[in-house]
């Protein structure tokens, strides 16, 4: 069997103790090095199924291989080494009372020297643009800030595979382009898991659409995340086509939309697009 | 929003700054614990008068720490005035039918200068360094582990979970208009502290949650560089001896002989 897969989830279902059902019959697979898009409205069943992809939740109901070891009991120590997950609140993800000593928290625990625990924190901060930040207290900075430090958490431990949950909510235009672009240059696997569907589009090859707990569609996220009928249908909304002007939506752009349509947002595709490219466009 | 700000003039530049954490705190415990253990009033005074010495040294703003004095100095005054009628002895002058009594003078002086001693010493101890860095102490004096992380997390809280009380008041408050009984009022408040209260809970599993995913495994270690500088060991010694100092000046009767000498 080939295996640049780095994690398939079998048939997984789950019931919180509490008797709400939260995942149903969930199958999917991914790919080595690529970044998909777990979008779904809420309640959906993102968090749960991020919190099952590196055994905080333990559930015997379904199965879950991660980087070729099936997930149980004794290699939950193991996993965790190989996924990191950033979770929604800041305050959550930052526990400790100096950005040094949380960023720290991971690659101390997984037990490397002074030395290589140093680095890695230098190098985490560094990818995440926040060099310099090591001795402040998390309760000074900005919830932008906070949401990068979450980041630069994980990346301390260099995991394989990277989950992040709703890693764009509640930031300002500022803070979110930030975030897009520190995740936009790393390279490892990515499950995002949120409703910005504008940033997916721009960071995610594939997308996964799930809806009260069942995965209702997988496929690129040029197809998925633009598909204004597939989205209405589960509660989420589709960019508008000035949303969709990353870079690489443009080809699409022409396939899909034909001149009239594109005609009708002229003035604001030419405010946000280069020259050379308004050419590619309007000149078909 | 009120900030807990015992750390606030951390950043000054002072001898008591530099000074190596645990070697701090260590003296002073010590020169604490010595004038606690005094008796003799003029030595007390003289302790007190050192404690002031200190402090300058220190550069803590005195206003900063006279703020923070305010309700220790109510305790103290309470002290005082209680003191000199209750404790039995010879008397020294009547306010009205009150008799105030030698003794208890003595005694709610000595109280006094122990208590404020021991106050002030607080501030060169605790203020010239960030509060991470005293918690950080405390985990390499070997206190239990399950303590400083305690320690580690209300101060990394509090001010989450305060910020959180304080929504949820404005929030009830900006819609609460119309009925204002009393009974209606502890109603809305003991269900803000109850929200609270799951809120913290929630939160807690979601941290709980988070450490576990980096690999928490019951103990929470952190790096710290510190390191014992010959500067340092000068500023022992110096605490060390004059803690010392005190206790030798009672034994010997020094203050004493000089009476002794003067009077012959
Ligand atoms: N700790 C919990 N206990 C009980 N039910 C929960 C818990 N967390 C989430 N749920 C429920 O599980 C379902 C899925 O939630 P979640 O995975 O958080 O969705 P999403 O992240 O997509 O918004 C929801 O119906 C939610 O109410
Ligand atoms: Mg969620």
């Amino acid at each position: 069997m080939s295996d640049n897969r780095d994690i398939i989830v079998k048939n997984l279902s789950y019931t919180y103790p509490d008797g709400t059902p939260a995942l149903k019959d969930v199958c999917f697979e991914i790919t080595k090095g690529e970044n998909v898009a777990l979008v779904g409205q809420n309640g959906a069943g993102k968090s749960t199924l991020l919190l099952h992809l590196n055994g905080v939740i333990e559930n015997n109901n379904g199965c879950i291989t991660i980087v070729g070891k099936q997930l149980d009991k004794k290699n939950v120590p193991d996993i965790r080494k190989k996924v990191g997950v950033v979770f929604q609140d800041p305050d959550d993800q930052l526990f400790m009372s100096t950005v040094f000593d949380d960023v720290a928290f991971g690659p101390i625990n997984m037990g490397f020297s002074e030395e290589t625990v140093k680095e890695r924190v230098k190098k985490s901060l560094q990818k995440v643009g926040l060099s310099g930040f090591e001795e402040r207290c998390p309760h000074h900075l900005s919830f932008g800030e906070k949401k990068r430090i979450s980041v630069a958490t994980v990346l301390s431990m260099t995991p394989d595979i990277l989950l992040l949950d709703e890693p764009t909510s509640n930031l300002d235009p500022g803070g979110r382009r930030n975030i897009i672009e520190t995740l936009k240059t790393l390279d490892s696997t990515k499950i995002i898991a949120s409703h910005d569907i504008e940033s997916l589009l721009e960071i995610c090859d594939n997308a996964i659409l799930m809806d009260k707990g069942r995965v209702v569609a997988t496929g690129r996220s040029e197809d998925i995340l633009t598909d204004i009928e597939l989205l209405n249908s589960h509660g989420l909304e589709a960019p508008s086509i000035v949303k969709m002007l990353g870079d690489d939506v443009i080809p699409l752009l022409r396939d899909n939309f034909d001149s009239s349509q594109i005609k009708r947002h002229e003035k604001t595709i030419k405010k946000a697009i280069s020259k050379k490219r308004k050419k590619e466009i309007f000149c078909k | 929003m009120t900030h807990f700000d015992i750390d606030k003039y951390a950043y000054l530049k002072s001898p008591f700054h530099n000074f190596d954490p645990r070697a701090k705190v260590l003296c002073f415990l010590l020169l604490i614990f010595s004038i606690v253990l005094l008796n003799d009033i003029r030595v007390l005074l003289i302790a007190f008068i050192s404690t002031i010495i200190l402090v300058l040294i220190s550069k803590i703003p005195l206003l900063f720490i006279l703020k923070r004095f305010k309700w220790v100095a109510l305790f103290i005054f309470a002290v005082l005035v209680v003191l000199p009628f209750t404790v039995p002895g010879e008397n020294a002058f009547y306010i009205g039918f009150l008799s105030v009594s030698h003794s208890g003078i003595l005694l709610a002086t000595r109280v006094s200068l122990k208590a404020f001693s021991v106050m002030l010493l607080i501030f060169p101890m605790l203020s010239t360094m960030k509060f991470v860095i005293f918690i950080k102490t405390l985990e390499h004096f070997k206190i239990p582990d399950k303590l400083v992380q305690m320690i580690s997390f209300i101060y990394r809280y509090i001010f989450v979970v305060s910020n959180e009380f304080q929504r949820t008041l404005r929030s009830v408050s900006s819609r609460n208009v119309g009925k204002k009984t009393r009974i209606f009022r502890h109603h809305i408040l003991s269900n803000i502290i109850g929200m609270t209260l799951v809120r913290s809970y929630e939160r807690g599993e979601r941290i709980r949650i988070a450490m576990l995913s980096r690999g928490y495994n019951g103990n929470m270690k952190t790096l710290n560089s510190f390191r014992m500088t010959k500067k340092d060991l000068i500023k022992c010694s110096i605490i060390i001896i004059w803690s010392i100092s005190l206790h030798v000046i009672v034994l010997t009767k020094i203050l004493d002989l000089a009476r002794v000498v003067n009077s012959v």
